[in-house]
């Protein structure tokens, strides 16, 4: 059965009959699901029921786990992620991801957020400085780090990190961001800053984000998915799954009865 | 990895050697320690002794001689070895020290020369030599090298020197004769066990020299006799003081030794070098004694002890069996025995030598 | 690390319409009063003065646990006491029995190039040049290599095949060094002798004085490239340990921007162990500096300053390790090479705080992130 979003916007991504798994362990269970165009898509569920497998199988994260095995379709733009002739570097370009916990690299803050177009060959100082400003704007950091752009990234307080990670993902100008309970090891103040965050990008990004935190997938998302045991329970507009949801679980999840 | 024969077991910790100084040890405990050339004739004889000397030990030790001449003087050891008697400004330091020779040893000068004529004996005087030693001389064709050797056709290659790195008797000896031949290298850079040698690359004992001229095309070194036997070397014959050419071998050496004993003017303490010096057809001119270093301040029992090893070094202890066998020409007793009544006697006064004749 | 890593969840902290139950994991924090088992209850009062056997061996006053923390601090002064002890021994030690060569020759003895016992002059500066030869070249040699091999075992080597690498690298590095001396005479100096000198002397010999020679075999460069072999296991198992360390998130993070595998390894996890790198490398560099047996069979032992790389040379360590035991026979002699293993020693301690430095300084960065998370 297809779980369908009922507005009328573009699918940017689409799994059809998705599983996964670790070698026996079976992650995902036939998973059909479609993430829109330029809104922010929530997944919820109980820990190991599959939110960030199902995040790390779209941009092809999971090529790196040995035993690492998926079956059906994953469609970015209507295109195979998992086709023959795709290029999981160049798929990357275009679907970014930040995670869990804060990732910088060991250089500075300037070059944390320039990495991505160092590696692509960018070299235009101009050019490059220009985007890494622009990063960091659309990040939300910029007037905390411009003096300091040459010193380290680990100097920055966690929740800075963060937003320093969400930068250089975007930088490269991705198509999709995913967000892995990205704010999950910060602290309030810094959790509601990388809130408002999506909410300034969602209007040029499609972003997908795991989230343990029930008021974020409630305040941020504009729909919600919800996971369990690896399958995909119900997936609708976060107003009504979290006011309304068809399936009980669901229901029980979300009132903290169980998980 | 013949090489390391004859140096295989003569690795001793000099720190181990001093704290088993004389004063610990009972009067039948020997401690020999220094030269490592005499060491295995050394380790030969204390097996013989300390079989028919029961209650008497004997250790010994190969710590090189410098170490030998100075834990000798400073009593820490009971003999200290050396290949090099003691020169002027030693015996101002150490004057206590008295200088017994108990073998006959020579440097012998080895080279690797490609494309000579099989069975060629090369010839060599002292200039020329200290002259390839300081760098001066640096092709095997050179005229002087020919002139010495006119039925010999020498390639045109770089010749290399080789010389001990570590301090040593054998380059005592060496440069001894070389001093003794040569103004310039007795001006510039003299006799030493470890002189500062203006050329040439060293290594450490005299196995790493043979293994460095036998793996070096054109290079040139030297050895004692030890050396030549085991490794069968061939080795230049060197020019001596009445002229001739001779090659060191027992004999040669021997009939040097036999020479410095039967010259009135050589001196009763043995302080002085034989190289060069001696007249006759067979003198090898690069030979000398080999030295045992004893202390007169060492206390009456153990001189007693050490009076009688010496004796027996020097009669039984010369059988070609342990000498000739471990490199060294044995010492004529008759013509030593005047002289070595005197330092016996100085050793231990009222104690001379009374023994007929040595094996 | 874990500055980050708060100990309560955002859920409990954020107010929201669906607050979940979430006291519940609290509770035991807040005594509830109908609980009898809480420990503030009356009952558990009575129960505390219960004599069990434990309660009657159990450090039961303050200076009791005192005194355990004391013993193990006052072990601990000990320990660092010897420590400081032996070195103060040892530079005293070295200073007072080098003092004639210090008094007679003051600063020149360090750039003094005259080596010469007989006639009682001593200078350092051959030594110090040759033993700055053999440790660059060893460093130069090694380091690269040690660099790619930690890379190859840490990123691209095969499973089955790491483990036996690295074993073998660790015995590497625990042969006695003898045995490289050995190796270098039987193999490195015939291949220098017949191969790699004459090349040099061929090619860049031709234009450059610096690699020109006449092909001995040994010398500055085969002692050098021996040393650099005894070095490349202590830096390859270093730098791969270190590369093992890098976070997996880190890892990931790169390939998530797009990278390539080289792009990742070249540009986000050789950055992240650079300070473990220098740290290696300060290690190999005491290694190369006071390596002494195999350099002593391979260097060619004499006191001159190599002017190429095919030339013999000395080191400090293999004079000392040639000499000193006829040096002893003359004060000034053996002041001198005392003076030359106090020189040995003050290069390494001041390589040893430079480095040190230098790392804090790299590792600054990362500390204070650390600190100042959240
Ligand atoms: N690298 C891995 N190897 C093996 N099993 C894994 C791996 N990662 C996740 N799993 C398993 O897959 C299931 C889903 O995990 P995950 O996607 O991380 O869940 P979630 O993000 O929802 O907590 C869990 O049972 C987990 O144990
Ligand atoms: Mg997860």
């Amino acid at each position: 059965m297809e779980q369908s979003v009922s507005e009328a916007v573009a699918r940017k991504i689409e799994v059809r009959e998705f599983s996964a798994f670790y070698g026996k362990t079976q992650a995902l269970k036939s998973v059909n699901f479609a993430i829109p165009e330029k809104r922010i898509t929530a997944m919820i569920g109980p820990s190991g029921c599959g939110k960030s497998t199902f995040l790390r199988s779209l941009n092809r994260m999971n090529d790196f786990i040995p035993g690492f095995r998926m079956e059906g379709a994953a469609l970015l733009d209507g295109e195979e992620i998992y086709g023959p002739g795709v290029n999981p570097v160049l798929l990357r370009q275009r679907i970014g991801m930040v995670f869990q916990k804060p990732n910088p690299f060991q250089m500075s803050i300037y070059e944390n957020v320039a990495y991505g177009l160092r590696i692509q060959g960018v070299k235009a100082h101009s050019l490059v400085s220009d985007i890494v400003e622009k990063s960091l704007r659309a990040a939300a950091l910029w007037d905390e780090v411009k003096d300091r752009l040459k010193g380290s990234a680990f100097s920055l307080s966690g929740g800075q990190q963060q937003r320093l990670c969400i930068a250089r993902a975007l930088a490269v100008e991705p198509e999709v961001i995913l967000l892995d309970e990205p704010a999950s090891a910060l602290d309030p103040i810094s959790t509601a800053r990388i809130e408002e965050l999506m909410q300034d990008l969602k209007d040029r990004y499609t972003i997908a984000i795991v989230t343990h935190n029930m008021q974020q997938a409630a305040r941020v998302s504009d729909y919600t998915a919800f996971f369990l045991d690896g399958a995909l329970v119900e997936v609708g507009e976060t107003t009504r799954i979290f006011t309304n949801p068809d399936d009980s679980r669901t229901e029980d999840y979300i009132t903290g009865r169980f998980g | 990895m013949s090489f390391m024969k004859r140096t295989a077991g003569a690795v001793a910790l000099a720190g181990l050697v001093a704290a088993a100084g004389v004063g610990q040890a009972g009067a039948a405990d020997l401690s020999i320690s220094g030269s490592s050339m005499l060491f295995p004739l050394e380790q030969v004889w204390s097996q013989a002794y300390m079989k028919s000397h029961p209650g008497t030990h004997i250790s010994v030790a190969s710590t090189g001689s410098g170490f030998g001449i100075s834990n000798a003087a400073n009593g820490n050891i009971t003999i200290g070895a050396s290949d090099a008697y003691l020169t002027r400004d030693l015996k101002k330091r150490y004057p206590a020290l008295v200088s017994i020779p108990v073998a006959f040893e020579d440097t012998q000068v080895i080279y690797n020369i490609p494309g000579l004529s099989k069975g060629a004996k090369l010839r060599m005087d002292g200039p020329t030599l200290a002259r390839i030693y300081m760098g001066k001389i640096r092709f095997w064709d050179d005229k002087a090298i020919r002139a010495i050797n006119p039925d010999v056709t020498f390639p045109h290659s770089r010749i290399k020197v080789i010389h001990r790195a570590d301090a040593s008797g054998t380059t005592f000896v060496f440069t001894d004769y070389l001093a003794q031949t040569s103004k310039a290298w007795s001006d510039e850079i003299g006799r030493d066990l470890s002189p500062a040698w203006p050329t040439g690359s060293g290594y450490n004992g005299s196995d790493a020299v043979v293994a460095a001229v036998l793996a070096t095309p054109g290079s040139i070194g030297y050895v004692g006799l030890g050396w030549i036997n085991e490794y069968k070397l061939s080795s230049m014959a060197l020019k001596n003081l009445d002229g001739y050419y001779v090659v060191g071998s027992v004999k040669t050496i021997q009939a040097a030794g036999r020479a410095a004993l039967h010259d009135p003017s050589f001196p009763d303490d043995f302080n002085q070098s034989m190289v060069w010096k001696l007249h006759g057809k067979d003198v090898y001119p690069d030979a000398n004694f080999e030295f045992w270093m004893v202390s007169t301040s060492l206390p009456g029992s153990t001189m007693k002890e050490v009076k009688n090893l010496i004796v027996w070094a020097l009669t039984k202890g010369q059988k070609s069996t342990y000498t000739v066998k471990t490199g060294f020409a044995p010492l004529p007793f008759a013509p030593l025995k005047p002289r070595l009544n005197k330092i016996l006697n100085h050793l231990l006064p009222g104690n001379s030598l009374d023994i007929q004749s040595g094996g | 690390m874990a500055a980050n890593d708060h100990e309560h969840g955002d859920s409990l902290l954020v107010g929201g319409e669906h607050r979940p139950p979430a006291v519940a994991p609290l509770s035991f924090l807040v005594p509830d009063p109908k609980d009898d088992t809480s420990l503030e209850g009356p009952e558990s009062v009575a129960r505390e003065t219960e004599e069990t056997p434990l309660k009657s061996l159990r450090r039961s006053t303050h200076a009791q646990v005192l005194r355990s923390e004391r013993l193990f601090h006052l072990s601990l002064r000990l320990g660092g006491l010897f420590i400081l002890l032996l070195f103060a021994t040892v530079l005293g030690v070295s200073v007072v029995e080098a003092w004639p060569s210090i008094e007679k020759f003051g600063w020149s003895f360090l750039w003094s190039s005259t080596w010469n016992p007989h006639r009682h002059i001593f200078g350092a500066w051959t030594y110090l040049v040759g033993t700055f030869w053999v440790t660059g070249i060893a460093l130069l040699f090694a380091i690269p290599i040690a660099i790619l091999s930690a890379l190859f075992l840490s990123d691209y080597a095969p499973k089955w095949l790491v483990g036996g690498v690295s074993t073998l690298m660790e015995m590497l590095a625990g042969i006695p060094s003898i045995v490289f001396g050995a190796f270098g005479i039987i193999f490195v100096v015939p291949l220098m002798r017949d191969h790699v000198e004459p090349y040099l002397a061929n090619t860049l010999g031709r234009r450059f004085d610096f690699f020109a020679g006449d092909a001995m075999g040994y010398g500055i460069l085969s002692a050098g490239l021996v040393v650099g072999i005894m070095v490349i296991p202590l830096v390859a198992t270093v730098t791969r340990d270190s590369l093992v360390m890098v976070p997996r998130e880190t890892v990931e993070a790169a390939y998530a921007l797009g990278s390539t595998k080289a792009e990742m390894v070249y540009f986000v996890k050789l950055p992240a162990v650079v300070p473990g790198i220098i740290g290696s490398v300060i290690l190999g560099f005491g290694r190369a500096l006071g390596e002494t047996m195999a350099v002593l069979l391979l260097i060619g032992n004499q006191a001159s300053v190599p002017a190429s790389i095919q030339d013999v040379g000395y080191t400090i360590s293999s004079l000392l390790a040639n000499t000193f035991t006829y040096a002893v026979i003359d004060p000034l002699f053996s002041a001198a090479e005392i003076e030359l293993g106090l020189i040995l020693l003050v290069i390494s301690l001041v390589v040893n705080t430079v480095g040190r430095e230098l790392l804090l300084k790299l590792m600054g960065g990362r500390l204070a992130g650390s600190v100042g998370g959240g």
